[in-house]
């Protein structure tokens, strides 16, 4: 049977394995692959080599330079104060397609997510050993069982799991948040050898703030114009920015934004619909290409969160505080914050924003949070009317000839009258 | 206009043609034999040659089926889903759901007055949840496929399976032959099976008359019989049914077509 085969998106450099079997990938300390990237083509190149290498060749290369990594699971961490210390906060986002799982399974069990054995399986494998630190947000039951499991099977590395606010509406809320950034902050100034200081600090803010400017411009041209950047490539831009030293990412998404604002493609006759439920683990990229082969435009979606939780740290007072502040005030609704009350208004906001057609949830398979917030937003899709299909994923995926199938017939159900 | 549609199944290619998009010219299938392309040819030939036209008077072609990419020279594929919804609805206009029990899979459509699909559901990977594990049923109980409803419909206590799974079903089978059970019990016992998970499929869509049966499966009387006996409600056949998704790309495919000739020109890059 001939299918349709997905772009080629594994390169030559992922192929070319080790010993061990994985792919390895070698940079320079001072990041020149991407800082001379010239064009959005070479950086996705390059960004598929890194992620098909599970050995972290970014923080291999920042600790070839002399610094120190600390890995931070998802969904979010204020990056700002691990880059204040001069530490490279790099995302922990699973072990990907290459990884394979054998010593995690024994301890975990099989109704688990997959990037929670990944993650596990990396830390037992020594993949981990770039790191220094690592950081927990309290997202579920099983990242805060992570962080007891890498305090017991890496005692001289500290974990540290973050508790986050679920109630937004308390006064003391953003005061609860800051006691909790300190906390954090006393293991990683330990780690870093040195105090945290305001001016670097206000430093890291901006740095990050202009981050995530980038990538809410991106998110809007991808809303706006999704003939002229595709799913794919719009990913691996922004999960690029949680593996490189900030200093290297926030130019190299500039020189991309230009490119593609500069694209003039033509449109597709496609569905216009917004992706819920990818905001911890992440789909393959073959998933992700597939979702728009079939014929949708992706023009609202949940990857990569952590670049765009808040738009802008407000300058001024308390730098720790303000950092708070925006966290707790940011207008984000996806499966790991308690606003169980706004779901249905929530969703149905983002259905507007994009003008989208219908949604897709691609939740990871096991992962309660994502699942839990599927029932609300069906009830409040159903009013009103709005088409929905529910997908599950696993970092591992071998197969998308169901994907493709229920993926044609929801696209074929909004075109065909 | 002459509209061909092929369904392109893991068991059987199935073929319809049609003149304007309304009255069937001809139906034809053929064993997928593991080279559906191949079939897939012969029966369009077979489609053909039954309509009294010549190859290359059929203006629009439309296939579907785990093999629709495999024809290059079609105009247009579209999924199971969408084909098999068209195709109940023409053969049942009053269709509200749609249950396809083919080879490989379970799905099930609830459509619109027009046969859109409203929402739908399959089976997951599961061998126990598809015609497939009939065909096992008949390969180790001895008993010809064709012969399975009519022996089923015999029974007077079918012996329901519990397994979910279709290598320990087919063990709990294999335990009744052994304890005695009549054969036409476990032959129910088997369709009833597929019916009830089929059912919980028909559940996550929404219930409602009418249904329509449409797949390899329509063909045996006792997966019918199973079906109206677990749901509780009238399920509509036809003589056509097995033809469902081939009808509904060969409509799909005119209704393309006809839109293609009112405004002519590519719908986008």
């Amino acid at each position: 049977m001939t299918v349709p085969t997905l772009l080629q998106i594994r390169t030559d450099a992922a192929l070319d394995k080790e010993e061990n079997g994985l792919p390895r990938v070698e940079l320079a300390p001072d990041f020149r692959e991407f800082r001379d990237a010239g064009s959005v083509a070479e950086m996705v190149r390059r960004t598929q080599e890194v992620l098909a290498d599970p050995t972290f060749p970014t923080a291999r290369a920042w600790r070839d330079g002399g610094g120190k990594a600390v890995g931070c699971f998802p969904v979010y961490t204020p990056q700002e104060l691990v880059h204040a210390l001069g530490l490279l906060p790099v995302a922990l986002q699973g072990g990907g397609e290459n990884l394979e799982i054998s010593r995690a399974d024994a301890s975990l069990g099989s109704f688990l997510c997959s990037i929670s054995k990944s993650t596990l399986e990396m830390a037992l494998t020594g993949l981990l050993d770039p790191f220094d630190a690592f950081v927990f947000p309290y997202i579920c039951d099983v990242s805060r069982n992570l962080d007891g499991i890498f305090s017991r099977i890496l005692p001289d590395r500290p974990s540290h799991m973050l508790h986050l606010p679920q109630n937004f509406a308390s006064e003391s809320t953003v005061r609860f948040l800051v006691a909790e950034y300190r906390s954090l902050l006393k293991k990683l100034e330990k780690v870093a050898g040195r105090s945290l200081r305001a001016a670097d600090l206000a430093a890291s803010l901006a740095l990050f703030g202009e981050q995530r400017l980038l990538a809410g411009q991106l998110a809007a041209l991808k809303r706006e114009r999704p003939w002229d950047v595709s799913l794919v490539e719009s990913y691996l831009l922004l999960r690029l920015g949680g593996l490189l030293p900030r200093e290297v990412h926030v130019p190299l998404l500039r020189r991309a934004l230009d490119e593609l604002r500069g694209r003039n493609q033509k449109a597709k006759d496609a569905v216009r619909v917004v992706l819920v439920g990818p905001f911890c683990e992440q789909p393959t990229l073959e998933l992700l290409q597939l979702i728009e082969d079939v014929g949708c435009y992706v023009v609202g979606e949940e990857l990569q969160m952590l670049h765009r939780w808040y738009p802008r740290v407000e300058p001024g007072g308390d730098p720790l505080e303000s950092l708070a502040a925006a966290y707790v005030r940011a207008p984000v609704d996806i499966g790991v914050r308690s606003t169980p009350t706004t779901k249905a208004a929530a969703i149905l906001a983002r259905v507007r924003e994009g003008d989208a057609q219908g949604v897709i949830f691609l939740t990871a398979k096991f992962c309660e949070p994502a699942l839990e917030d599927v029932v609300l937003y069906r009830r409040a899709l159903e009013a009103k009317g709005i088409p929905y299909l529910h997908l599950e994923f696993e970092e591992k995926s071998t197969t998308y000839e169901q994907a493709r199938l229920q993926l044609e017939t929801f696209v074929e159900s909004i075109l065909f009258d | 206009m002459i509209t061909a549609g092929l369904d392109l199944g893991a068991g059987t290619v199935k073929g319809a043609l049609l003149e304007d998009g309304e009255r069937i010219l001809a139906l034809a299938s053929r064993p997928s034999r593991g080279v559906p392309v191949t079939s897939a040819r012969a029966v369009l030939d077979e489609l053909e040659e039954g309509a009294n036209i010549a190859p290359g008077e059929v203006d629009y072609l439309c296939t579907t089926g785990f093999g629709r990419y495999a024809i290059p020279e079609r105009h247009l594929q579209v999924s199971d889903f969408t084909s098999s919804a068209r195709g109940a609805r023409f053969l049942f206009p009053r269709t509200r759901l749609v249950v396809d029990i083919g080879s490989q899979a379970t799905r099930t459509m609830a459509v619109s007055e027009t046969g859109k699909v409203l929402k739908f559901k399959m089976n997951e990977k599961c061998a126990a949840g598809a015609g497939r594990f009939v065909e096992r049923c008949s390969k180790y109980l001895q008993v010809p496929l064709d012969e399975m409803g009519p022996r089923a419909l015999e029974s007077a206590h079918p012996k329901l399976i519990s397994s979910v799974c279709a290598v320990l079903a087919e063990t709990e089978i294999i335990n009744n032959v052994a304890e005695g059970v009549p054969l036409s019990d476990i032959l129910m016992g088997v369709f009833l099976s597929l019916a009830q998970r089929a059912h919980s499929l028909m559940r996550y869509v929404g219930i409602q008359p009418e249904v329509t049966l449409v797949g390899g499966l329509v063909r045996s009387n006792g997966m019918v019989k199973a079906l109206r006996d677990t749901i509780g409600m009238e399920v509509n056949i036809s003589a056509d049914s097995y033809y469902a998704a081939a009808l509904g790309a060969a409509i799909l495919g005119h209704a393309r077509l006809r839109k293609l000739r009112t405004a002519p020109g590519p719908s986008g890059g």
